[in-house]
């Protein structure tokens, strides 16, 4: 059996990351979109943002990772506070849109 | 050194596995959920437990928690993964008795020396010999 070179393991798991990226973007695109109808969808967008701001970063998209996990913490300061929730929640749809396809 | 990561997301689970085991030569267990790593950890005693702070049902603070409540595996030393990683956090989990934190995202290429650097650190700390 021949013996995969790590780093060559390494590239191929980051295009294959990179190839469903566009994907996972409008999936955050459409979590955050739905965070306007309630908790729960705030919570589940939350969520996303912040596996795939942890993710982007590992798998070699430092700006994906930086912009997402700024849309993670808009997201958790709508979950802090429900008065400023709607507000917030339009500044997260404003900035995915301007990584994500929409 | 035996490694058990526990993280929810699939893709951090495929890196992370790939980082420990094929370029850090580190025995890797992986787990999805806090239930799955007491079960590992329970089965196959790691020697350190990698876990990631904000997790479902069951987060990472709860389940370092459950571990240390769990006297067969209390002693397991235990570095947080964070997406989260203030230095206020980080304190908050080396004061709880975590022995390391990394933030993530990490980089792949350095993660197995961040481990065994905190892992060595702590058993030249704690038990006063080498790591092997």
């Amino acid at each position: 059996m021949v013996d995969v070179d790590p780093l060559a393991e390494l590239a191929e798991v980051r295009r294959a990351y990179a190839a469903r990226l566009p994907e996972k973007l409008a999936e955050l695109c459409a979590a955050v979109e739905a965070a306007r109808a309630g908790e729960n969808q705030l919570i589940e967008a939350h969520g996303l943002a912040h596996r795939l701001a942890g993710s982007a970063g590992a798998y070699g998209h430092p700006a994906v990772s930086a912009a997402v996990a700024e849309i993670e913490h808009v997201l958790a300061a709508a979950l802090a506070d429900p008065a400023e929730r709607d507000g917030l929640i339009a500044a997260a749809i404003a900035r995915v849109g301007a990584i994500g396809p929409r | 050194m035996k490694v058990l990561l526990v993280d929810d997301e699939a893709d951090i689970r495929t890196i992370g596995r790939l980082s420990l085991e094929r370029i850090g030569k580190l025995e890797t267990l992986v787990a999805a959920s806090a239930r799955e790593a007491i079960v590992l950890a329970k089965a196959d005693r790691p020697d350190v437990i990698l876990l990631d702070v904000l997790m479902p049902e069951i987060d990472g603070l709860a389940t370092f928690a459950a571990l240390r409540e769990d006297p067969a595996l209390a002693t397991i030393p235990v570095v947080f993964l964070t997406g989260r990683a203030s230095e206020a956090d980080a304190l908050r989990y080396l004061a709880i008795g975590a022995i390391g934190v990394i933030a993530k995202p990490f980089d792949p290429m350095e993660l197995p020396a961040a481990v065994h650097r905190m892992f060595e650190h702590w058993m030249l700390r704690n038990l006063g010999g080498g790591s092997e």
